[in-house]
């Protein structure tokens, strides 16, 4: 059965397109499926770097697109044994150097070998935005509950709706639910007025998130990270499953306020 | 009140044209600028004035005449004539060949020689050609600072990269020993060359009592009186004091935005051609969501049963009805129409575009938040574009004052 191809992508930098991918990708490979995703920024790569599989590259896109090596050759399997493989993007070209054409056909190939592929796309709506939605069959936009990234946003989805990819769906990256709470901050219902797409999943604000990426090893993989459990549940709707999307409510009890006097970090809010 | 064949007046932008008739007598031309400016005298402050003398030869003491009979008593200072350029390789049997002079002389009626610039012969446009900006460019110092004209206030003569011609005086030395009294004023008034009284807003026939200026607005602006309401227009920024905002509407009902006369076609980001030729009759009907950067163009109303979201542009020939919120640009009446109207459920944009005028919303800054989304209409009431709370097309209530068609 042929894989499905899903691209990851916002408009605006910075939103945390690559985490995202990073973290669905081991998503779905712990949850069993053959995952292969694919960094298309080039000249600027880094999901190599959040996966911690910077060290490891050989070949990269374009070698595999120019023919210089075997498609075995330019993916780098997961440090964690995962059946999960990356395809780095070179350092060394620029955007223009590949064309829709050429991404497509790659996707098509490893669709057959795949369950599922993702694409990481660069910023921006120019020639590697182009190249990266050429492939796929469908969108995950990224956002932040900010105005700028949801003006790039609704941009992009009406480049992505216009691309024929119907129907992308929305992940909310860097929720600060206090913030929320206060006011000073949009909420779910406003982004959805704005963007009319459906939410796939809301990620909180997460040290841990930071942490993690320093290392090198995506966020899901930390069982205490609470932008990890969200990650897992993107998945979880990804594959499928009808998973509800939790209030992520701050927690206003008295057991927090004295862990504020007394300077004790954590978890600033829960969720069912 | 006016000889439409001996003297034609047409204008916009920053200058007025006063057309002369080809074939009449001259004296007969002279009395009727004379007559037509003695009617209108309280109509017109300060001005440049540009005379378009078409296919006649005028030697310089008929063009000093004109000159003078334009200039005594009014304020209005010629600066320029304008002529076929026929003109220039004929003589004039009574007169003897024409002498060029400089365009400075004229004002010091000194025996220099003229320089007749030509011009357009078409009588209809005002628009200034791009050369003849470029003279006046050359034979005047151009002042700095003096006009801040953003690119809303450019007729369509100009285009933003041209400098403004916002001055066509001399120097100060050589002004001031120029004829009138009104040049000095002229000169101190630093920020637009050009000041209209508010009277030029709304006002009844000359003959009237000049104490009534404040009543009801022409009914059939002849062009001189559309050529000075679109000159303060498009000059003065803000809105201006119109007296019957304060005669029954309040501003809470209909606020007006801050309109602009762009002049056609819409000015915008995008190119485009003129809409006018294929008016559509059926409406164009939108059921999803204009995304931001994505434009719209029609030649007839268009519907959208979503939202408009910032960035998005809708620029129709006839009515924009937004069945949702409008927060990108509309422009309705793309092709001139003044009739046109824009009709949101929420009308929360920043910008909107009827026809030549574009209106900015005075709400700019500030919680919106607060405001509760009503129903509202957009339309053009005296050069201005009004937004009222809409409650259905042409009704009629008998308190406040809404959209009436």
């Amino acid at each position: 059965m042929m894989g499905k191809t899903i691209v990851v992508t916002s408009g605006k930098g910075g939103v945390g397109k690559t985490t995202a991918t990073a973290n669905i990708g081991t998503g779905l490979a712990m949850r069993g499926h053959n995952v292969v995703v694919i960094d298309s920024d080039i000249g600027l790569r880094n999901l190599d770097v959040v996966m911690g599989l910077e060290n490891r590259i050989v070949y990269d896109l374009v070698d595999i697109i120019e023919g210089r090596c075997k498609l075995n050759q330019g993916m780098i399997r997961d440090k964690h044994k995962l059946d999960l493989y990356l395809i780095p993007a070179p350092q060394t070209r620029d955007k223009d150097c590949i064309d829709p054409e050429q991404l497509r056909e790659l996707c098509q190939k490893l669709e057959e070998q795949f369950d599922y592929v993702i694409v990481d796309c660069p910023a921006g709506i120019e020639q590697g935005f182009k190249n990266a939605i050429a492939g796929a069959q469908e969108a995950i936009m990224v956002t932040t509950p900010e105005v700028s990234a949801i003006r790039d946003a609704d941009r992009v989805i009406g480049l992505v709706e216009a691309a024929e990819l119907h129907r992308p769906k929305l992940i909310i990256n860097r929720v600060n639910s206090a913030m929320v709470k206060r006011g000073d901050m949009m909420d779910k219902d406003d982004i959805v007025e704005l963007l009319a797409v459906d939410i796939l999943g809301m990620v909180p604000v997460d040290d841990r998130l930071i942490t993690a990426t320093n290392q090198g090893i995506p966020v899901i993989h930390d069982p205490k990270a609470l932008s990890g459990a969200a990650f897992s549940r993107i998945v979880a709707r990804i594959d499928g499953e009808e998973v509800a999307i939790p209030d992520l409510e701050p927690r206003t009890g008295i057991m927090d306020k004295v862990k504020e006097i007394m300077g004790i970090k954590g978890g600033s809010y829960t969720h069912a | 009140m006016l000889d439409s064949e001996l003297l034609q007046v047409t204008g916009r932008g920053t200058n007025i044209n006063f057309t002369i008739d080809d074939q009449r007598a001259f004296s007969d031309v002279l009395s009727g600028l004379e007559t037509y400016l003695s009617k209108n005298r309280h109509l017109l402050s300060k001005g440049n004035v540009t005379v378009n003398v078409g296919q006649r030869i005028l030697n310089k003491g008929q063009l000093t005449k004109i000159k003078h009979a334009l200039e005594s008593g009014s304020g209005l200072h010629v600066a320029q004539f304008w002529c076929s350029p026929d003109v220039l390789s004929t003589d004039d049997p009574n007169d003897g060949s024409v002498t060029v002079m400089d365009v400075k002389s004229i004002q010091n009626f000194s025996s220099e020689p003229i320089s007749i610039s030509t011009g357009p012969l078409d009588l209809k446009t005002s628009t200034i050609d791009h050369e003849i900006s470029h003279d006046i460019e050359n034979l005047l110092p151009s002042s700095t600072g003096d006009i801040e004209l953003d690119e809303d206030t450019y007729s369509e003569g100009f285009s933003p990269e041209d400098p403004p011609i916002d001055t066509l005086s001399d120097t100060p030395n050589e002004i001031a020993n120029a004829n009138g009294p009104d040049t000095e004023a002229f000169l101190e008034s630093g920020s637009t060359h050009l000041e209209l009284s508010h009277a030029i807003i709304s006002h009844t026939e000359p003959q009237s009592n000049l104490g009534d200026l404040y009543s009801e607005p022409i009914s059939d602006p002849g062009p001189l009186e559309l050529a000075l309401i679109n000159l303060e227009h498009s000059i003065q920024n803000g809105i201006i004091d119109d007296p019957d905002l304060h005669n029954g509407i309040s501003n809470e009902e209909s606020d007006s935005f801050n309109t602009y006369n762009v002049g056609f076609p819409s000015s915008g980001e995008t190119e485009q051609e003129p809409l006018s030729l294929n008016r559509q009759n059926e409406a164009l009907l939108i059921k999803t969501t204009c995304r931001s950067g994505e434009v719209v163009h029609y030649a007839g109303d268009v519907v959208v049963l979503a939202d408009v979201n910032p960035g998005a542009q809708i620029i129709a020939d006839g009515d924009i009805v937004v069945f949702g919120n409008l927060r990108g640009f509309a422009h309705a009446g793309a092709a001139g129409d003044l009739q046109a109207t824009i009709i949101a459920l929420d009308l929360d944009t920043s910008r909107v575009q009827i026809g030549p005028y574009v209106g900015i919303s005075p709400k700019i800054s500030g919680k919106r938040r607060s405001r509760r989304p009503e129903a509202s209409i957009a339309y053009i009431r005296r050069q201005h574009i009004f937004v009222s709370p809409f409650k259905g097309r042409y009704a009629k209530y008998s308190g406040g004052t809404l959209y009436d068609g």
